[in-house]
């Protein structure tokens, strides 16, 4: 909060007023600070002023005074004449005249002559007053007389030489101070220290009153602390000189405080009212600034949340912000295009425009009506891997194309929607009341699809297999859905059927089969004994030895229960985990004939390996390493083969046939006689051994037809250059006949049942024994 | 005018007739005197009169003496007379004067007038006689009246030669500007034909103020 725009707005614009203010204010205070003390200064040089003009106009008259005195031509005939009673009555006429307080006669040694008021009181030697006098004629001074402050003159009475002085003065009392003070505003204090004399014009005086030092150390106490309340200034009087005579100015303060005071309020109120507008002006203009910051901000939190359409509030913005707001339109509106592009892209297949699997997976759960019934319908293209090896992969990315043409001219008549599911594979739904009315059907879009197919140029008939899975009645869930309408498109794939409808249950079977070929995959891995090798001994007719074993994979599980191992070898080989399986086979067969050749016994073994393996390009590579590890003999080991894996992809099998045998292993062709191999392929085929499948020998002893299909075979066999070995044998009398059938190795129950490995060396120990 | 001028000329001729007269008796035995100040400076003006027990000068010889009053001055500012002389006051101003003395030897008054008074004042007691006007603060002048004949003004240079027949004399010595009240004199006993140094403190008047000039600004 404390760092929001807004705040570092206003405190930048308070900062700033609040320092102008400051600043202001202390300005304010240095110059009317010093304005004030240059004013009074000022003050007190004009009272000085005045005050020096008034002594100095009461001096002149004073002197007028003194000179019309002394000038009158009967008082000088009454001095020269000494005539006592004239010149006392003269002088205290005179002194009524000019409202002089003092008047007196001296002679010229200073004694008294005459007064205008009691003699008595100046009967002492005046002769050093008046000497003192004289040296600065006509002037004033101030004196102090009979304790008395005067400002005196003293004259000659000339007659028309000296015969006399007249003194004249005015006294000094505090109604003179009072009347200088009413002239300046000023407190006038006349001070004679040495005459322990004091005339001021202080009306409230302290007790005892010392001017000089009362003047100087009164303080006032104002808002900003004490003060004193009086500037001074003293002056010195002319008086004599053992008896100085000074006057005290003191200018009274207190005014000018309170007028600074007042001032200083009244800026400090100014000042905060400032600021006080500071603070609403900028937190206005910061709101108006920040206000559509805010605005944004939700603006870009919509954005996030993936709407992009806005409504900015708010007129007059500025510039920038308008120019900011149109950014944001204009980048709002480009992603929402660019995420609808990229949406659409993650929804659908880019080749065809079909719903891709997982957007179908949502399409199905939004459109799917439960009150209505659908029909889902997967549809697999067979062999396209083909076409796309044969033809390029151009050619099949356009097989796909006009395939999903079809089926979208189809579910879109219907009112469905589609998918591409797979490489080859499409999802189509429609409403099944819609199907109903197309007499056609699902029928009619198999034969609309298997319609030939004209690409570039070409002539293309494709094979499909469909499932088909009933909406809701087989399923609600999406998921469920997919994984059901899969399942029966495997089994249409898988069983040749072009249109398989999925049947209750398949699903779980399904799911069962997943958890085994789970187990399944975790048990090749622990290799805890779950899997385990059993060898059935093959009996050498000639030598009446047990020379060969094929070994047979058996797989127990934890809990005990037995595993068919057509069933799992079969999921294995849908799934793929085959090529890991014979791996796993592969090397615990070789190391099991690694150990009986170092117990000396001598026992060729042959594993059963499917097509998948032979095509697995490591297959090859897998066998010789693991022959080497173990140091076994190539001869040692024989691949079995059935007819079925021979045929499929038949020049590469042969092939790969042809690198195995290379090495030393031999190849032997399992199940003969009941698969399609035709003579001529059979003399192709770069085999060691046939393998007489077992229909033919468990009940030779009693068919006649089947002596004859054993007999000409393993006549054909030994003519071909194979070997020959008949299993299934389960009685003495079928044995007996092989054996004259010259049939070179007999396999069977009646012999023994596959063992485990120590089992199978216990047997043929007893064999041996026996024979 | 032609007629003033030739009154001036009549006056002059008086004085050289009386210092001849003088200087006649002087011949017998002439003693100097030299008159200074406290400071050394010769003192012009000074009054040195011879002092005589019996010589009595018979009024009724003496000629009447003239204390002229031109531009605003007393004219001469010293005139000695003998005892009982009559000295006139003519106004040779063109305005008029209010002469006047309180001195004991001689008070009197000759109110506003131009021109000749009435009639000459005569000074029948020795002494000294200041002289001022009512009108003009700065007129001042002095009559000194001895008693005897044998009274001598000091020259230029402050030397007065007195005839002295007998020793030893009497002598006292006066000058305007004496610090002694002015009525007191001098008096000097001498009792040898030297030349005789005598001290007069005087002091210097001060100018003449006017009231005007305490009334000009800036006069502090």
């Amino acid at each position: 909060m404390t760092n929001s725009l807004r705040n570092r707005i206003t405190i930048l614009c308070v900062g700033l007023v609040l320092l102008t203010t400051m600043v202001s204010l202390f300005s304010f205070w240095w110059s009317t600070s010093k304005f004030q003390e240059e004013k009074v200064n000022q003050d007190i040089t004009v009272a000085q002023n005045v005050y020096k003009q008034y002594l100095k106009s009461k001096e002149s008259l004073l002197l007028t005074a003194a000179k019309v005195l002394t000038s009158d031509f009967g008082f000088k005939q009454a001095v020269a004449t000494r005539d006592a009673g004239t010149i006392s009555s003269v002088l205290f006429n005179h002194s009524q005249r000019i409202d002089a307080e003092l008047m007196l006669l001296l002679d010229l040694s200073g004694r008294l002559i005459s007064a205008n008021t009691d003699e008595d009181a100046f009967a002492h030697n005046l002769k050093p007053l008046m000497e003192e006098l004289l040296s600065a004629p006509e002037e004033s001074s101030f004196v102090v007389l009979n304790n008395e402050l005067y400002q005196i003159i003293l004259l000659p009475v000339r007659a028309p030489r000296t015969v006399a002085y007249s003194l004249v003065g005015f006294k000094i009392d505090d109604n003179v101070a009072n009347e200088l003070k009413s002239l300046t505003g000023m407190d006038v204090s006349f001070i004679g220290s040495a005459d322990d004399i004091v005339i001021s014009s202080l009306a409230n005086r302290p007790e005892p009153f010392e001017p000089v030092n009362y003047f100087n150390t009164v303080t006032t106490s104002r808002f900003l602390g004490e003060y004193s309340v009086y500037r001074n200034r003293d002056i010195n009087l002319p008086s004599l000189l053992t008896h100085p005579i000074i006057i005290l100015l003191s200018a009274d303060l207190t005014q000018s405080y309170s007028d600074f005071e007042k001032l200083l309020f009244t800026l400090i109120i100014l000042a905060i009212l400032t600021m006080f507008v500071g603070v609403i002006t900028s937190s206005l203009f910061a709101n108006n600034l920040t206000t559509p910051l805010t605005q944004l901000a939700v603006i870009a939190r919509q954005f996030a949340q993936g709407n992009y359409t806005f409504e900015f509030k708010g007129q007059k913005q500025t510039t920038e912000i308008a120019t900011l707001v149109a950014a944001f339109d204009s980048m709002g509106n480009d992603i929402n295009q660019r995420e609808q592009q990229i949406s659409f892209q993650a929804r659908h297949d880019s080749l065809t425009g079909f719903y891709n699997r997982s957007a179908m997976l949502e399409v199905l759960d939004d459109e799917l009506d439960i009150s209505a019934e659908y029909t889902l319908v997967a549809i697999d293209i067979k062999g396209l891997r083909h076409i796309n090896d044969k033809l390029g992969p151009r050619i099949g990315d356009d097989c796909l194309k006009a395939v999903a043409c079809r089926i979208s001219e189809f579910s879109d008549e219907l009112g469905g929607f589609h998918a591409r599911i797979g490489g080859d594979e499409f999802l189509t739904v429609f409403p099944t009341a819609a199907a109903r009315e197309q007499k056609s059907g699902i029928v009619g879009l198999m034969a609309q699809l298997q319609a030939c197919y004209t690409i570039q140029t070409l002539k293309i008939n494709l094979r499909f297999s469909a499932g088909i899975v009933q909406y809701p009645t087989q399923g609600i869930a999406s998921d469920d859905l997919m994984r059901r309408v899969l399942i029966a498109v495997e089994s249409a794939a898988n069983t040749q059927e072009s249109i398989h409808y999925y049947q209750n249950g398949e699903d779980e079977a399904h799911l069962e089969r997943l958890i085994m070929l789970d187990e399944l995959k975790q048990a090749i891995s622990d290799d805890d004994g779950q899997l385990f090798m059993t060898y059935q001994p093959k009996l050498h007719m000639k030598t009446q030895k047990i020379d060969k074993v094929e070994s047979l994979i058996r797989w127990q599980r934890k809990d005990g229960s037995w595993v068919n191992p057509e069933l799992f070898i079969d999921l294995a080989e849908q799934s793929g985990l085959i090529v890991e399986l014979t791996g796993w086979v592969v090397n615990t067969v070789v190391a099991q004939v690694a150990d009986w050749q170092s117990k000396n016994i001598n026992l060729q073994a042959a594993i059963n390996v499917s097509a998948q393996d032979i095509a697995f390009p490591g297959f090859h590579a897998a066998l010789v390493r693991t022959l080497k590890k173990y140091k076994v003999d190539p001869k040692l080991i024989t691949i079995e083969l059935t007819e079925r894996d021979m045929i499929e992809n038949e020049e590469k099998g042969i092939k790969a046939l042809e690198n195995l045998k290379a090495i030393g292993v031999k190849i032997s062709l399992d199940d003969y006689g009941v698969g399609q191999t035709s003579l001529g392929r059979l003399k192709m085929l770069p085999i060691d051994e046939l393998k007489l499948d077992k229909c033919f020998i468990l009940k030779l002893d009693e068919s006649q037809k089947d002596q004859f299909i054993v007999q000409s075979s393993i006549t054909l066999g030994h003519q071909l250059g194979f070997s020959v070995v008949a299993e299934g044998v389960e009685t003495i009398g079928s044995l007996n006949l092989l054996r004259g059938m010259q049939c070179d190795h007999a396999q069977g129950y009646y012999l023994s049942r596959p063992l485990k490995a120590e089992l199978l060396e216990e047997w043929l120990e007893e064999y041996y024994e026996k024979n | 005018m032609f007629e003033r001028a030739l009154q001036k000329f009549a006056k002059r001729h008086c004085f050289l007739a009386i210092g001849l007269f003088f200087s006649q008796f002087a011949l017998s035995a002439n003693i100097e005197l030299v008159i200074e100040d406290q400071h050394g400076q010769k003192l012009s003006g000074a009054v040195v009169e011879l002092n005589v027990a019996d010589k009595q000068a018979t009024p009724s010889n003496l000629p009447t003496a003239i204390m002229d009053q031109v531009h605003k001055q007393f004219l001469p500012e010293l005139l000695v007379v003998q005892q009982g002389q009559k000295v006139n006051f003519p106004n040779s101003d063109n305005i008029r004067h209010h002469v006047y003395s309180f001195s004991q030897a001689k008070p009197f008054q000759l109110r506003l007038y131009s021109g000749q008074p009435k009639e000459p004042i005569t000074f029948e007691q020795q002494g000294v006689v200041v002289l001022g006007c009512n009108i003009h603060d700065s007129m001042v002048g002095y009559i000194y009246v001895a008693s005897s004949e044998s009274v001598y003004k000091t020259d230029k240079k402050g030397y007065v030669s007195l005839p002295i027949n007998i020793l030893p004399a009497q002598v006292s010595v006066w000058h305007p500007l004496q610090t002694a009240p002015l009525e007191n004199k001098k008096i000097i006993t001498i009792n040898s034909q030297k030349k005789l140094q005598i001290t007069v403190n005087t002091s210097t008047p001060a100018p003449r103020n006017t009231f005007g000039s305490k009334f000009k600004a800036g006069n502090d």
